[in-house]
């Protein structure tokens, strides 16, 4: 049998932190609307971020994605959604979940929150039940409920209603503590409360489990993760170096079963435990994780 | 699914992307993204 070969020399990484904060900053350029207690109401509104981001946090500058597309499936009756649904089209097929691991600001808060010290709860198998949640979620909450009530002509986006936790970080706290808006705090009740308190759950709950609302809830992700094999970034193993010792889903935080399906972030800590450099985090030729792959590795698989 | 038909699904998909994205242009969708992106949005922070 041939002898596989040594682990390449590992490029310096793109700084995934950065990327995230950068992510997170640009979503939420208008940052004097905190100063002010207002939105900002330009014509960027109109274009969808990738990731999720209330559009009512007064810093937002961009439309979230699935706040645009419950009340585009909302108001389908009378126009088809085709402006939202190319958007998250064209994100998933460019760049798929790498969207979450590198340019979600939720998912940025999701992991400092998780550095937070204490006891952590690791992958099992009951998490890797949970992790088929967010896609009875995205079919219940973000597609057949606003779907029964665009019937009604009634819009519901009922996953921003009822659970999502980045509008009442973003919008809600963003809007309600600004003194002005002492109308908006009169106006809060069981629906808020509620609210409020399944974010400070879920966001709990990340303390102690890695991602825990991007893993279980969230409806963008596992919308991303269905495109995840035909999206152009992503993981590349490569079976030439592979030696399947298993270190990749060993190290790996999520419920993966094989490095690069649908659960994977694209967080790139596989690619820097594989000893021998088999795994890299492209987004199309740009490698972001992983070793600088030689000529004869290019024949690596993208999984 | 082979590399090579990957691609081209890819290639095809994201032409029709492009292809939705216009057409949401042109019969409103995003005007309607737009309307609700730029107010607040009372579902998002727990009114209602």
């Amino acid at each position: 049998m041939e002898e596989k070969k040594k682990r390449p020399s590992v490029r310096k990484p793109i700084s995934r932190r950065f990327v995230q904060v950068y992510a997170a900053v640009l979503y939420n350029a208008h940052i004097r609307g905190f100063a002010e207690g207002t939105i900002y109401r330009g014509p960027l509104k109109t274009v969808c971020v990738p990731g999720l981001n209330c559009y009512s946090c007064p810093a937002a500058v961009g439309a979230c994605p699935l706040g645009a597309l419950q009340n585009a499936v909302g108001a389908s009756a009378s126009r088809p959604a085709f402006y939202v649904i190319g958007t998250l089209l064209l994100f998933g097929l460019l760049l798929g979940r790498l969207i979450c691991g590198w340019a979600c600001p939720v998912g940025l808060i999701q992991e400092l929150l998780y550095k937070i010290p204490g006891k952590k709860l690791k992958k099992n198998r009951a998490t890797r039940r949970l992790s088929y949640l967010k896609y009875g979620i995205l079919a219940v909450f973000v597609l057949i409920i606003p779907g029964i009530y665009a019937l009604r002509r009634v819009p519901l986006p009922a996953f921003c209603k009822y659970i999502c936790p980045a509008g009442t970080l973003e919008g809600a706290l963003g809007l309600m503590l600004h003194p002005k808006n002492g109308d908006l705090r009169a106006l809060a009740g069981g629906l808020f409360f509620w609210k409020l308190g399944l974010m400070v759950l879920i966001f709990a709950a990340c303390v102690f489990v890695f991602r825990a609302f991007c893993r279980f809830l969230c409806p963008l992700g596992a919308l991303y993760g269905l495109m995840t094999k035909l999206a152009l970034a992503g993981v590349r193993v490569d079976r030439d170096r592979c030696v399947d010792c298993g270190a990749c889903l060993r190290i790996c935080p999520v419920d993966i079963r094989s490095v690069g399906d649908r659960e994977c972030v694209r967080c790139g800590k596989c690619a820097e435990i594989c000893p021998c450099g088999a795994i890299t985090v492209r987004a199309g030729k740009l490698v972001l994780a992983g070793p600088d792959l030689s000529p004869g590795a290019e024949g690596g698989r993208r999984t | 699914m082979s590399g090579r038909g990957a691609a081209v699904l890819r290639i095809c998909l994201l032409a029709l992307s492009g292809v939705l994205l216009i057409l949401g242009v042109l019969n409103g969708g995003a005007r309607d993204v737009f309307a609700k992106a730029a107010a607040v949005c009372s579902e998002c922070i727990g009114l209602g």
